[in-house]
């Protein structure tokens, strides 16, 4: 009995833990912190979790939105009312009830478009943070020609997408909500024309981005994978061929590497993933909630309000849905990157 | 931010003025479609100014600096997994021979090197215990045949 106990201790005392990889992955930024689920190994769980916490916290935002779209449905009404009763005063009403809807308007704009430029920075850190893991693990995993693919990609991509939002897209949502206003203030033709043309161009620049960027990851996923999958067969056979105790050590070591790393790049993955979809969450939510409730707004005015200032409301309406596609298109960005890094080789 | 503000008010400052020329052209005939039509050049030109300002000389760089970080994170994961691996390899052996030293009632401390090579491979080891000739000599002969390390570099204290 003795020697079986001191047999168990030694046993104990001997056993070390595997842990093949020693890597650290990047903790999420504070202001994802509040979102995060204390279980980050089941994507869908944690997805569930942030879900939960996010239905908890929808109130407050339609509260303060649905203040903002009261106030419009008051002017438009207003402007209807006005409108109905004096002819002669038509456009110089509409004028009035665009400047005011502007007015009124321009202000959470500018704070939500804020609020995604923040946003999209946050989220590009965060991927500079967790892409070299990312890239490292793959590597780590016989994947060398993919990661540096997907790494090179992403970054480029990302930093593309990142200085377009920054450098074009913002302006161009302001220029927007400045041709919005006045063309409904003035009612001129080529200002719409030339607004429409701004939001076709917005939209084209972030589709062409994101097509792009998908095209180039699944052609780079499947030419570099095939490189790395034979680059790794080659590496097994040549350590099946070394001397047999040694082999069978070198490839039990591989085995352990490379399952070790996956491990890694999993948890690392779905971390990051989450992590991105706790940043993006908050401020998602709080311009969604907007834009749905302007669209609403939109076609209550369209019942009773005049045309102009109806197309206003809608118009603004766009350029919340703009911000908004501005931030899910980087937040689609890096995560199909990290899907793709995930997927790995082969 | 800082441009945005500057370029918003161009905008509107040449929109401004191009509707007053317009306005001021309507009844001028041939003249006033000439004005029109330059008042739109002018415009799409005031539009797209910060496109026609934008910087190209920095991409090259940028490109290559992109490619160096994904080849510094590539080399980092190559490392960690050679370490990681070598760490591995390197307790395996050492548990490989205390295993065969138990069998024989030796006690002995072990302590294997491995080389540079992808991947290590142990090419030196030391072996520290009080041990007869005879079983020093077992034991030489055996880590040649399993572990490939031959004698020179079997180091006995």
């Amino acid at each position: 009995m003795r020697k079986i106990i001191l047999l168990i201790v030694f046993v104990f005392a001997f056993i070390r833990p595997v842990s093949a990889l020693d890597v650290s992955i990047p903790e999420a930024p504070d202001a994802a912190e509040e979102y995060m689920p204390e279980d980050t190994e089941s994507f869908g769980d944690g997805v569930w979790y942030i879900f939960k916490l996010v239905i908890g916290k929808i109130h407050p935002e339609i509260v303060e939105a649905s203040g903002i779209c009261l106030s419009v449905v008051a002017i438009v009404l207003i402007c209807s009312l006005v409108h109905g009763f004096s002819d002669s005063t038509k456009r110089t009403t509409e004028l009035i009830a665009a400047v005011m809807i502007g007015i009124l308007l321009f202000r959470p704009s500018e704070i939500f478009l804020q609020l995604g430029v923040d946003t999209v920075r946050e989220m590009t850190d965060y991927g500079k943070l967790l892409l070299p893991v990312m890239t490292g693990t793959m590597a780590a995993q016989g994947g060398t020609t993919s990661s540096a693919a997907l790494y090179s990609g992403t970054v480029l991509f990302s930093g593309l997408l990142s200085t377009a939002i920054s450098n074009i897209l913002v302006p161009l949502i302001y220029i927007y909500i400045c041709f919005i206003v006045a063309g409904s203030a003035v009612g001129h033709e080529q200002l719409k024309e030339i607004q429409k043309f701004i939001k076709w161009l917005m939209t084209w620049i972030l589709k062409i981005i994101l097509y792009v960027f998908t095209g180039y990851m699944g052609i780079t996923g499947i030419i570099t994978g095939s490189v790395d999958s034979a680059a790794v067969k080659a590496t097994k056979l040549t350590i099946s061929g070394a001397v047999p105790v040694i082999g069978n050590i070198i490839a039990d070591a591989s085995e352990t590497i490379l399952v070790s790393a996956g491990v890694v790049k999993s948890g690392a993955g779905v971390y990051g993933m989450l992590a991105m979809i706790a940043i993006l969450i908050g401020p998602f939510l709080q311009i969604g909630v907007q834009y749905l409730l302007l669209k609403f707004t939109g076609s209550v005015c369209a019942i009773f309000g005049v045309k102009s200032t109806t197309n206003l409301v809608k118009d603004f309406s766009g350029a919340m849905g703009m911000i908004l596609a501005m931030i899910g298109t980087m937040g689609l960005l890096l995560m199909v990157s990290i899907v793709c890094f995930m997927k790995g080789i082969g | 931010m800082d441009g945005i503000g500057g370029y918003v008010i161009g905008i509107i400052c040449a929109a401004i003025v191009c509707a007053v020329i317009n306005q001021w052209s309507e009844k001028k005939g041939t003249h006033g479609a000439i004005l029109k039509i330059l008042t739109g050049v002018f415009m799409t030109i005031t539009l797209v100014s910060p496109l026609l300002d934008f910087d190209m000389t920095g991409i090259d760089s940028r490109f290559s600096w992109i490619t160096a970080d994904a080849e510094s994170a590539v080399q980092n994961g190559q490392i960690l997994a050679k370490d990681s691996m070598a760490e591995i390899i390197k307790t395996q052996c050492e548990a490989y021979i205390l295993d065969k030293a138990a069998f024989w009632e030796l006690n002995l401390s072990v302590e294997v090197t491995l080389s540079e090579s992808d991947p290590p491979i142990p090419n030196g080891v030391e072996l520290t215990g009080n041990v007869s000739p005879y079983a020093k000599n077992q034991m030489t002969n055996w880590i040649v045949e399993e572990l490939g390390i031959s004698k020179e570099h079997q180091v006995w204290k």
